[in-house]
């Protein structure tokens, strides 16, 4: 069998909580609030979004709303598992079990950052397709009991569709501008004497800043740590067009707009836009130092 | 070329104790050695460093790679039990065969399962629901199920009791020991274990004290029980070690021709627990 499909496969073992748990904890409340929203919001989708552009407007920030908020807190749990990640095996000494066979810290390490910036990435993607078409079916079903057309809201297959190609493409953005983040807390676990890693990856730079602000006056850490959080291709593409940024109207006269452009291009112009600041690649060339330095940390991971 | 294992001025330090004193060792093909120490000795120091999980000073060849360097090539030969207590709790016996299947190109799962039937222990279960003993039943099946031409085991049957130990070894050497195959113990519990070895080394301190075959150890050191007569007698002959034991008096010669102990009282095989006590007091002398 592939090897690396194998240590992908021992990754979803050990973590049934961050991984698979998460998951239904958060259609769980998906299904929850689509069910109060669905009976709360009077009218049907189609009401709301009457014309094709409002419509398909109106759908993409459904998903990219339940995308967001799953996203959210499946990254909580995905710092939990990265910061275990090189950590909890050493702490138990199963590490030499896992060393006494042949696969390299290499493939163990990056199997692990691996698992967060596309297995995981992917198990949000899929989450939010189902979630998405929950949230729908649920407003539809409901709206249509109350005698409108609920469900024209799946009357644009290409407005569900394009919702879901643009998350995928905003997650890759996203899993290589937090990087960085990966790689410091991967880090930290690999060479966490003992304690919990995830308060050594937040205390460091945070005392790092706190002193670099007292001795220097200067706050270079908390700008760029910041900056990064502040920013994200998830966050900072999809409300760009909830308020059309060349009209500066609300959404529901985007039906009069002229621009003729599918809404989701303005989204995707603005991921874009991430990719060419010089800011991710630093961060991407950080982020791949750091996982190097957790392959290194990792050889070393049996000495005492 | 023979030799499984070929080592030459190991050093290792940590902090201020050293682990590994320059320390030199040739093992062949087709042996059984015990590697005898007390606590803190270098044991398990001298075991990583060969399995690659340490890096020390000196030259060391295992299977004719450098460990460290070229660990995952080496660990598709080699197998290793670190510990009692290394198999990861949380993983089920099921998962933990499919994935060395997966990765470890000279594993045999069906020959793991046979084993693993044998014990009547159900591979659904989870490691951190079985008893100490079974964990390292468990560990034994599968990594003699490792078609490995080097076996390292570092104190294997700690805290398992007498029952458990004596089938551990009954199986390695029934079920998977041959010619081809080369294992290197550490232990505690030398008794128990000294008949099935073919080679001994003691350490302590980072030492190497003594590093000789059984055959060697039987042709130059005996154990007399010595007639009371004859102590004083013995005493000249230089005694490693005298010991008396409800009024007989029991000397470990090194060396000493057998004509001349036969005639000092009656001479048995030298036990090898016997043998390290002295070489340890030896040392302190």
């Amino acid at each position: 069998m592939n090897t690396a499909l194998t240590l992908v496969r021992r990754e979803l073992w050990e973590n049934r909580g961050n991984f698979y748990i998460m998951v239904g904890i958060l259609f769980g409340i998906i299904v929850l609030a689509s069910a109060v929203l669905g009976i709360a919001v009077g009218g049907s989708f189609s009401d709301l979004y009457p014309t094709g552009r409002a419509h398909a407007v109106g759908v993409a920030i459904a998903g990219l709303g339940i995308g967001s908020f799953i996203f959210l807190f499946y990254s909580l749990s995905m710092l939990g598992y990265l910061s275990g990640a090189l950590y909890d095996d050493r702490k138990d000494g199963s590490v030499l079990f896992w060393r006494s066979l042949p696969v390299s810290d290499t493939a163990t390490v990056i199997s692990k950052a691996a698992m967060v910036m596309f297995v995981g990435s992917l198990f949000v993607w899929i989450a939010m397709v189902v979630g998405h078409l929950i949230f729908l079916f649920a407003l539809a079903t409901a709206a249509s009991a109350r005698g409108a057309a609920g469900f024209t809201v799946f009357a644009s297959p290409g407005a569900l569709f394009g919702t879901w190609v643009f998350f995928a493409y905003a997650m890759v953005v996203q899993a290589l501008w937090w990087l960085p983040y990966y790689g410091w807390i991967l880090f930290v676990s690999a060479v966490t004497p003992r304690g919990r890693p995830l308060i050594w990856a937040i205390a460091i730079p945070a005392v790092a800043g706190v002193v670099e602000l007292i001795l220097a006056q200067t706050s270079h850490i908390f700008q760029f740590v910041g900056s990064h959080l502040a920013q994200s291709p998830i966050f900072n593409g999809w409300p760009s067009f909830s308020i059309n940024p060349e009209l500066g109207q609300p959404i529901t006269s985007l039906a009069q707009s002229t621009i003729s452009a599918n809404p989701l291009y303005s989204g995707a112009g603005r991921i874009n836009e991430f990719l060419a600041t010089p800011s991710m690649w630093i961060g991407v060339a950080i982020g791949l130092c750091l996982i190097a330095l957790a392959i290194i940390a990792r050889r070393y991971s049996a000495t005492s | 070329m023979n030799a499984v294992i070929e080592a030459r001025g190991l050093k290792k330090s940590y902090r201020k104790t050293c682990a590994l004193n320059d320390v030199s060792l040739n093992v062949e093909r087709g042996r059984i050695l015990g590697l005898i120490g007390p606590n803190g000795a270098g044991k398990t120091t001298l075991l990583r460093a060969l399995t690659g999980l340490l890096r020390v000073d000196g030259e060391l060849e295992v299977l004719g790679k450098h460990p460290w360097s070229e660990r995952v090539a080496l660990m598709r030969d080699v197998a290793f039990i670190a510990d009692t207590a290394t198999l990861p709790k949380w993983a089920r016996i099921d998962q933990i065969l499919k994935y060395t299947d997966a990765v470890h190109p000279n594993f045999s799962r069906e020959r793991a399962e046979n084993f693993l039937k044998q014990t009547g222990i159900d591979t659904r279960r989870r490691i951190k629901t079985l008893s100490k003993g079974m964990k390292v039943q468990v560990h034994l099946a599968l990594v003699m199920a490792i078609d490995a031409s080097l076996l390292v085991l570092d104190e294997p049957t700690l805290g398992l009791d007498i029952l458990f130990r004596k089938t551990f070894y009954t199986n390695l050497l029934n079920d998977y020991f041959d010619d081809n195959r080369t294992i290197i113990v550490s232990t505690h519990q030398i008794e128990e274990i000294e008949h099935i070895l073919t080679d001994v080394v003691f350490i302590n301190q980072g030492r190497i004290l003594l590093d000789s075959s059984m055959d060697e150890i039987n042709a130059r050191y005996a154990t007399v029980a010595v007639k009371r007569d004859n102590v004083e007698a013995a005493r000249q002959l230089q005694p490693l070690q005298e010991t008396v034991l409800l009024g007989q008096h029991v000397f470990l010669f090194e060396g000493v021709a057998q004509e001349k102990l036969s005639a000092l009282g009656e001479v048995s095989p030298t036990r090898v627990a016997d043998l390290f006590t002295a070489k340890m007091q030896e040392k302190q002398a």
